[in-house]
């Protein structure tokens, strides 16, 4: 990868952090809904981001290292539990990004990743359980995780999934609409003529 | 054996089909000064970029041919080497900065290739003198003016006495005042014995300092010129930019109607420093008003308290509260990007306007035409070069119903003849409405004017430019004549 | 004792780049440890920092302190139902984690020389120290380029509605986007002239000794850690 490579990731990848982190903020505030919507909401705020990385860039390990830029942002922000989490994503977005030739699998590439780290909560409610997460997530008090694991049902988390799998899939595809609309070259129809 | 030899048989950019350089043959001797100029897209960058190593490294395409540095093909040199004998001034100074202190930046080159801190200290010091700008040295870049941003940029090339310098474009960020100091750098630099080359569409300032000048046009060097033959009717020939600015004259000495928009007693200052004012003047429709004025003097903190984005309550005939002013005014920005929103240059005029009649559609075709993009309609705004989305910017100035129109540098970097045709645009847009421009480029202003308003720091002269004499006014406010 | 550099012993911070890293983290994990007392310090901390830096950021940061104290103080006062706990989270969390801004902020405004020569020490590989650096400034920037496309679409006449937030994210994203990549290539164009991808030992003009201060800061850092996690 030459440093160009490098220095578009990086300047994307910061910007597509910097835009989840905002929504994830504001839509955090709109408490029990935030649990099922949260990551699927930012998500399209960060597809496109993607998207137009993986295209301009095309290079193998693009994906891995936008991830990689969001593990080590969030370890910075004291949220390194999701680190593992953000790296995982990257080697999924990795392995079906293939060599970024074919939109549709850079469409599913981001998809796949932002769904697997749009379970962060559900993978720490069931790996971590109250203590682990009080323990591990610095942002969160006992009696914050005890309340939150109440909350974590089955029936929730089926909702969670299968909200955050539809909107994933839209929020990868609204990528690929702002991708080809201005930042993919491709025969436009003129208007006048 | 010349200090750059260049045998370029083809080289076109990855994924596209045209040539970008044909048969480009030429030497550069040491201590020589070669300029390269042209029409915008003729190839001068491109030639640029693979003289310093940038292609095929790092824009990729297919280059046929060999290109010579010191005895040595580029692709010989180790990756970084190439920093010891190149040193590169790009277009924009702000953008190129990688540091924030001016220090830091000219010694970057040095730290990359483990220059020993006693000797880079030094170095960096002496690179500094020889700018004559030690003062400068722990100053924010952000903080500095155009001229002192490419003398920094200058001084990074110093820190290892490269031998060959390249320079793309460097007069469009600067003011005149700005361009003369530069004149006298290159000048410096030839007596050092540096070996400097030039991609420039202004050239009267490198009149009587080039040693070859060689004109571009579609890829390839279609003429050259040795030092000081190149003559007026050449530059006519070419369309290139006018090789002596006292030979001009205002040249719009059209009518002028009723009086259209006014302002009395208007002040703008930034960050509490008073910077013009208080100003009363008025602009009668059809007139075209330069405002003139070295970089930093509140030329563009007036257009914008004009187009209402500053400048509080003011008394301009136009509206005195800002959203009354951004209501009824158009404001282009010096940095168009900025105001380039929709996904094809046909949209970013149209806007998002649905059921648009035909004769609309068949002005904004005459329009685009006007400004040569129709081969780009189709094509995205932000993808133009920066002469392109000038001329966009300004399109959509025209087809806006404003009752003023602010312009802010719009031919900074242009080739003649798109200059001229923006010129011609602008003529029109004056039709029934006033609209002011501000400039640093005299061939422009002479060409479209009828009024210029000269901003001094201790304060400000209208001039009307269809009176006798008028030129010499402008001409000595810029500092060209003694 | 060798020379001195132009920059050496001006005023942009006397902490080294690492110290600064170090107590952004230490500052991080006792804004969710500490009681009231440590909080208090660490706060005083990295108010200290932050002056050394830059008094003007120092005053802004302090004000903004205040505001954001005298709105917690506000919403204690005003119960606006259901939404006040949020909002009174939210408000408390910016409380919280204001040490962490502040270190943050001296961070941000070290010099990328500083920043990319104190990464080299760190081993860290030289694309990913140049990257990183790339990144925050485009951080650092970010909020300067939405204020200019604001201004764009103002004098354009284009209003981002939020009964259409396709088109309103289009406003916003491209520009941004577009300018920032515009930005990088030729920032990335101009470092790769000035041999930044050159195969050898990399030395530095700023002076990068961890001094008498770095070492107060970090003791002082570790110790209120100490306390905190005793506690």
């Amino acid at each position: 990868m030459k440093l160009k490579d490098i220095a578009t990731i990086a300047v994307l990848g910061v910007i597509g952090f910097a835009l989840g982190m905002g929504v994830g903020m504001i839509t955090g505030m709109f408490g029990a809904l935030s649990m099922y919507v949260s990551a699927g909401f930012a998500a399209f705020f960060v597809g496109p981001v993607y998207t137009i990385m993986a295209r301009k860039v095309q290079k193998r390990g693009t994906a891995f290292c936008f991830w990689l830029i969001y593990g080590v942002l969030y370890a910075i922000m004291g949220f390194a539990v999701a680190t593992p989490l953000c790296l995982i994503a990257g080697i999924v977005a990795e392995i079906i990004a293939g060599d970024y030739g074919n939109k549709k699998r850079v469409w599913l590439s981001f998809s796949a990743s932002m769904f697997i780290y749009s379970m962060h909560m559900i993978v720490f409610v069931l790996v971590l359980g109250s203590d682990g997460l009080a323990t591990f997530v610095e942002s969160i008090s006992l009696e914050q995780a005890q309340q939150m694991v109440s909350m974590y049902t089955v029936d929730m988390m089926v909702i969670c999934v299968l909200i955050n799998i539809v909107t994933e899939l839209l929020a990868g595809r609204f990528g690929m609409f702002i991708n080809d609309k201005f930042f993919e070259k491709g025969a436009k129809e003129s208007r006048l003529g | 054996m010349g200090v750059i030899d260049i045998d370029i048989r083809s080289f076109s950019y990855k994924g596209e089909d045209l040539a970008a350089l044909k048969n480009v043959r030429f030497s550069v001797e040491r201590g020589e000064l070669v300029v390269l100029t042209g029409n915008s897209g003729c190839g001068k960058t491109t030639l640029m970029r693979v003289m310093n190593g940038l292609i095929p490294d790092q824009y990729e395409g297919e280059l046929d041919g060999r290109i010579e540095l010191l005895g040595k093909s580029l692709g010989e040199f180790s990756s970084g080497e190439l920093a010891r004998a190149i040193g590169n001034v790009f277009q924009n100074p702000t953008d190129q900065f990688f540091t924030r202190k001016a220090a830091d930046e000219v010694a970057l080159v040095g730290e990359n290739l483990g220059m020993p801190r006693e000797e880079l200290i030094e170095r960096v010091e002496s690179a500094f003198e020889s700018m004559k700008i030690a003062h400068l040295a722990g100053k924010d870049l952000i903080g500095l003016s155009g001229g002192e941003k490419q003398r920094v940029a200058i001084a990074s090339t110093l820190v290892y006495d490269t031998q060959v310098i390249f320079f793309d474009e460097p007069s469009a960020s600067l003011d005149h005042e700005g361009i003369e100091d530069f004149r006298r750098i290159l000048a410096d630099l030839k007596a050092l014995g540096k070996t400097v080359v030039i991609a420039e569409h202004r050239l009267y300032f490198l009149a009587d300092l080039y040693d070859r000048l060689y004109v571009m046009a579609g890829g390839q060097i279609i003429d050259s010129f040795a030092a000081g033959r190149l003559r007026a009717e050449d530059c006519a020939r070419y369309g290139l930019r006018a090789l002596d600015l006292h030979g001009l004259n205002p040249e719009n000495h059209r009518q002028l109607g009723a009086e259209a928009a006014s302002m009395k007693g208007v002040s703008v200052s930034a960050g509490g420093r008073a910077l013009i004012g208080p100003l009363t003047l008025s602009l009668r429709e059809g007139e075209v008003m330069g405002v003139l004025g070295a970089n930093g003097v509140g030329k563009s903190t007036l257009a914008r308290a004009m187009c209402g984005l500053a400048g509080g309550r003011q008394a301009f005939s136009w509206g005195v509260r800002l959203r009354q002013r951004l209501r009824r005014s158009y404001y282009m920005m010096q940095d168009v990007d900025y105001q380039l929103f929709f996904d094809t240059v046909e949209n970013e005029i149209l806007t998002d306007q649905k059921n648009i009649d035909d004769n609309r559609l068949n002005e904004v075709a005459r329009i685009v035409k006007a400004i040569d993009l129709w081969d780009k309609r189709t094509e995205h705004p932000q993808n133009l070069s920066g002469g392109q989305k000038q001329r966009l910017a300004l399109a959509c100035a025209f087809l806006s119903s404003k009752e003023i129109v602010v312009l802010d540098e719009p031919t900074s970097g242009l080739d003649f003849m798109h200059m001229a045709r923006i010129a011609g645009l602008i003529e029109e847009l004056a039709e029934g409405r006033p609209v002011a421009v501000i400039t640093h480029d005299l061939e422009f202003l002479f060409k479209v004017c009828t009024s210029a308003l000269m901003v001094g720091r201790d304060g400000c002269e209208m001039v009307d430019l269809r009176a006798r004499g008028s030129s010499e006014t402008v001409l000595r406010f810029m500092g060209c004549v003694c | 004792m060798g020379r001195t550099g132009l920059l050496d012993g001006g005023r942009e911070g006397h902490l080294h780049p690492l110290t600064l890293f170090a107590l952004t983290l230490l500052a991080l994990i006792q804004a969710f440890l500490a009681n009231q007392l440590v909080y208090a310090l660490v706060l005083a901390l990295s108010f200290l920092v932050l002056l050394d830096v830059s008094p003007a950021s120092f005053l802004r940061q302090l004000a903004l302190f205040a505001v954001a104290c005298g709105v917690v103080q506000l919403i204690l006062h005003v119960d606006i139902g259901y939404v006040t706990s949020i909002f009174l989270g939210v408000a408390v969390l910016v409380v919280r984690v204001f040490p962490v801004v502040n270190v943050g902020c001296a961070l941000m405004m070290t010099s990328s020389s500083k920043l990319l020569a104190s990464m080299r020490k760190l081993h860290v590989p030289n694309k990913a120290a140049v990257g990183a650096v790339i990144g925050l400034r485009f951080l650092d920037e970010m909020g300067d380029r939405v204020k200019e496309i604001k201004r764009g679409m103002r004098v354009r006449g284009l209003r981002p509605s939020p009964l259409r937030p396709v088109r309103a994210f289009e406003l916003y994203f491209v520009p941004l986007v577009y300018k920032c990549l515009h930005v990088s290539e030729t920032l990335v164009s101009s470092v790769i002239s000035k041999g930044i991808e050159a195969d050898c030992e990399k030395t530095s003009y700023r002076s990068l000794s961890f001094g008498l201060l770095d070492g107060a800061a970090l003791g002082a850092g570790v110790a209120l850690l100490g306390v905190a996690v005793w506690v």
